[in-house]
C-alpha cells in the first residue's frame, strides 16, 4: 500500500496501522493460540504497572496490524473500564472505534471508561470525533457513527458537530451491537450427516466407512482433484465400504447408492482393469445394481 | 439436453458402459456379460438408462465394419423417442463420420426428414440442433455426400426460415475457411458463406422503409430482420477470427503468410456483401478484417474499405471506427505514399475515407484533411 494507511493508530508516541477488514467476526476455531495469548494479555494489562502497560500497548500499536488481533485483545474483558483506560490513547486514534472488525468491542471499552468517569469527557469526545471522521473517510455506514456518538452523554458535549449529532439521536441512541458472530466457519455437510439427521441407524463401522467414501468420492468427482492419489484413496475407501456394507445385516438404500456411485466413478479410472483386485468388485457392484428397480428421471 | 436425477440402475449402466468402451474389459472373461448388460439396457423402458447405455453403442460390435456400425446406430437413432438419448446417439454417430460418411449422411437424411418441420429442425433442443448441423456441415464441405450439401445450402439460402440452422452452419464453417484449410474445402465453405450473406442482405434490404426511425414493422418481420442481421454479423465474425485478425490472445496479430492470399481472395467478396447491410457492428468487423489483410494487397484493401464505408456516414461518427480507420490512413500516408498520393483510384478512396471521417467530426481526420489540403485539392 502506498501513501497514508486507511486505519492509522497511535499511542504513547508510537504509530502503526490496522489492516482492512470486512467485519467477518472472530472465529473461536481459528488462531486459537493467539486468542488465548491476547485474552491473557487483556486480563493482565489493567493490573500491570503503568510503564509495563504503556510498553505493551506501544508494541501492539507498532507491530499488530491485524484487526482480528485487536478484536481478540478487546474481546469480553474482565475489567472493561480498566482495559479501556490503558488502551484509551489507542482508542483516541479513532481507528479501533470505526474499523468494522473492532468497533463494537472498542465502543464497549470506551463507554465503560466514560461511565467510570476516570478520564476527561474531552478525551472521550476526541476519540469519538476522530472515529467519526475516519468512518466518513472510509465509507463506513451511519449506524456505526450513531453508535459511537451514542456513547457520549446527552449533555455537555463541546464539539458542536457531535452535539448536534447526539441531539438527533434523542433519548434512545442505538445500543452497541454485540460483536458479529463468526461467519467464516463451516463444516462440510455430508450424506452421512443427512442420514443421521433422518434417524437412519448405522453402526460405527458403517458410518466411518460411508463417511470416508463419501468424502473421497466428492473429491474425485471434482475434476480438478482426480489425481492418482485420489483414485488410490477412492479404491481403498470403496473396498472398505463394500466389505463393511456386505457384512452388515442391513444397509440404508442411500448408502448402497453411494457404493454404486463410487463403482461408476472407478469404472472410468484407468487403474480399474480386469486384472486389478478391485476391478472385479466394481464389476460385481455394477452388475448387481443393473437390475435394481430404482432408475433416474429427467427434469422437465 | 435436459438435466437428470440419477438412480441406481442408470448409474450402474453408466459404469458398465464405461467398461464396455475399453478393449481390455471387452476381451476379458466378463466382457460378454458387460456387452449383454448394455444391449439389454438399450431397450430399457427408462430413458436415463438408455442414454447411459447409448454411450457404448459404438463398442458393442467390434467385428462389423464402420458402415454397418453406422447403420446399427442409425436404426437405434431413428427409433428412439427421447431427445437426450438421441443426442448421445448423434454424438456417437459424429465419431464415425470420417469412416463412413455416406452412411452417416443417409442416417441423418432419415433423421432430419422425420424430425424436422417445414421450419427446420425442432428448436426445443439447441444441443441437438448444433450436433446435427455440425455433422451435416462437415459432410457438406469435406465429403460432398448426397444429402448434406443440399440441406445446408437450403438452410443458408433461406435464413429467415432457418435462422437457427443457418447461424449454426455459419459458425461451424469457420473451421473450414481458415487460411491453412484444404483449398477445395475452403472454396465450398466460402461459397456457403456467400450464399448466406446474399440471403441475409436480400432480406435486410427488401424494404428500406423498415429501417427508418419511425418504422414499426410487425413482430414477425422484426424477428426476420434481426435474424438476417445476426447471420451477417456471424459471417463477418467467422471470417475475422479465421483470418487471424483477432490475434493469439495477447493482442499479437497472427503474421500473414502465403496461405492468406487465397483466403483473402475468397473472403473479400463475402465481406463486401455483408458490409452492404451498413449495420455498424457488421461494418466494423469488415473494416477490422480488411485492415488486417491489407498488407497482402494494400490497394485492394483500401478500395474495399472505402466501398464498405460508402453510402452511410453514421459509421464514421463512431469512436471505434475512428480508432481503427484513422491510424490505418496514417499508416498508408507514411508507408504507401504512391498509392494514396499518385494512384488515381487510391487517391479517390483515401480522400473519400478522410472526407467521411472529417465530416463526422473526427478531430484527427480534420487535422489530416487540413494538413493535406493542398495535396488533395
Amino acid at each position: 500500500m502506498s501513501g497514508a494507511h486507511q486505519w492509522p493508530i497511535s499511542a504513547y508516541g508510537c504509530n502503526g496501522y490496522i489492516e482492512n477488514g470486512y467485519g467477518l467476526g472472530l472465529s473461536p476455531y481459528t488462531n486459537e493460540t493467539e486468542q488465548k495469548m491476547l485474552a491473557a494479555l487483556s486480563a493482565a494489562l489493567p493490573d500491570a504497572s503503568i510503564a509495563t502497560a504503556r510498553t505493551a500497548v506501544s508494541i501492539l500499536v507498532t507491530r499488530m496490524h491485524s484487526a482480528f488481533g485487536w478484536a481478540a485483545l478487546m474481546d469480553r474483558p474482565n475489567d472493561p473500564a480498566g482495559l479501556g483506560r490503558i488502551l484509551l490513547p489507542a482508542l483516541e486514534s479513532g481507528a479501533l472505534l470505526a474499523h468494522p472488525d473492532t468497533f463494537s468491542r472498542a465502543a464497549t471499552l470506551l463507554k465503560a471508561v466514560a461511565q467510570a468517569g476516570s478520564v476527561s469527557p474531552a478525551q472521550i469526545e476526541g476519540a469519538v470525533g476522530k472515529a467519526v471522521d475516519l468512518a466518513d473517510t472510509n465509507g463506513i455506514g451511519d449506524h456505526v457513527k450513531d453508535v459511537l456518538v451514542g456513547c457520549l452523554g446527552d449533555s455537555d458535549i463541546s464539539n458542536l458537530g457531535l452535539a448536534r449529532h447526539r441531539e438527533r439521536l434523542g433519548e434512545s441512541p442505538p445500543e452497541i451491537p454485540p460483536p458479529i458472530p463468526t461467519l467464516t466457519n463451516w463444516t462440510p455437510w455430508s450424506l452421512v450427516d443427512h442420514l443421521r439427521q433422518q434417524g437412519v441407524p448405522m453402526t460405527e463401522e458403517i458410518e466411518s466407512a460411508a463417511r470416508t467414501l463419501d468424502a473421497v468420492l466428492r473429491e474425485a468427482q471434482n475434476g480438478r482433484n482426480t489425481t492418482p492419489d485420489t483414485i488410490a484413496r477412492l479404491i481403498a475407501a470403496f473396498m472398505t465400504a463394500s466389505e463393511v456394507f456386505g457384512e452388515a445385516e442391513a444397509v440404508a438404500p442411500r448408502l448402497q447408492h453411494l457404493l454404486v456411485s463410487a463403482a461408476r466413478q472407478l469404472a472410468y479410472a484407468d487403474a480399474t482393469n480386469p486384472d486389478s483386485s478391485h476391478g472385479l468388485v466394481v464389476l460385481q457392484v455394477l452388475n448387481d445394481a443393473a437390475e435394481d428397480p430404482d432408475a433416474g428421471s429427467f427434469q422437465e | 439436453m435436459k438435466a437428470w436425477i440419477p438412480g441406481m440402475r442408470d448409474m450402474a449402466i453408466d459404469g458398465l458402459s464405461a467398461l464396455a468402451r475399453r478393449p481390455d474389459w471387452r476381451s476379458a472373461s466378463d466382457g460378454e456379460v458387460i456387452i449383454s448388460r448394455i444391449q439389454d439396457a438399450l431397450d430399457d423402458e427408462n430413458p436415463v438408462v438408455r442414454m447411459c447405455a447409448a454411450q457404448a453403442i459404438g463398442s458393442l460390435h467390434p467385428d462389423v465394419d464402420a458402415a454397418e456400425r453406422v447403420r446399427i446406430i442409425g436404426d437405434r437413432l431413428n427409433n428412439e423417442p427421447h431427445e437426450n438419448v438421441q443426442d448421445v446417439l448423434l454424438g456417437v454417430l459424429a465419431s464415425a463420420v470420417t469412416e463412413a460418411p455416406q452412411e452417416v449422411d443417409q442416417v441423418l437424411r432419415d433423421f432430419v426428414t422425420e424430425s424436422a418441420s417445414t421450419n427446420g429442425l425442432p428448436e426445443t433442443d439447441d444441443h441437438q440442433l448444433d450436433l446435427v448441423v455440425d455433422i451435416l456441415t462437415f459432410l457438406a464441405v469435406t465429403q460432398e455426400t448426397s444429402f448434406a450439401p443440399s440441406v445446408v445450402e437450403q438452410w443458408v439460402a433461406a435464413a429467415p426460415r432457418f435462422t437457427a440452422e443457418s447461424l449454426r452452419a455459419v459458425q461451424s464453417l469457420r473451421d473450414y475457411i481458415t487460411p491453412d484449410a484444404e483449398p477445395d474445402v475452403q472454396a465450398r465453405a466460402f461459397q456457403l458463406l456467400m450464399t448466406a450473406a446474399e440471403a441475409a442482405l436480400e432480406l435486410w434490404t427488401r424494404n428500406p422503409e423498415e429501417h427508418g426511425p419511425e418504422s414499426r414493422p410487425p413482430a414477425t418481420e422484426t424477428a426476420e430482420l434481426e435474424g438476417a442481421l445476426r447471420v451477417a454479423d456471424s459471417i463477418v465474425d467467422q471470417i475475422y477470427f479465421a483470418s487471424g485478425a483477432s490475434g493469439n490472445g495477447d493482442d499479437d496479430l497472427v503474421a500473414l503468410d502465403s496461405t492468406h492470399a487465397q483466403f483473402a481472395t475468397r473472403a473479400f467478396p463475402v465481406l463486401a456483401k455483408c458490409a452492404c447491410t451498413k449495420a455498424g457492428p457488421v461494418l466494423h468487423r469488415v473494416v477490422e478484417t480488411l485492415v488486417y489483410l491489407g498488407p497482402l494487397d494494400e490497394k485492394r484493401a483500401l478500395l474495399a474499405i472505402a466501398d464498405a464505408v460508402a453510402g452511410d456516414y453514421s459509421y464514421a461518427g463512431d469512436r471505434l471506427a475512428g480508432a481503427k480507420v484513422i491510424p490505418y490512413l496514417k499508416n498508408l500516408l507514411a508507408n504507401h505514399r504512391e498509392l494514396v498520393l499518385f494512384d488515381e483510384q487510391g487517391v479517390a478512396a483515401f480522400k473519400h475515407l478522410l472526407s467521411a471521417f472529417a465530416s463526422a467530426g473526427n478531430e484527427s481526420a480534420l487535422e489530416m484533411a487540413f494538413t493535406f489540403a493542398d495535396v488533395f485539392r
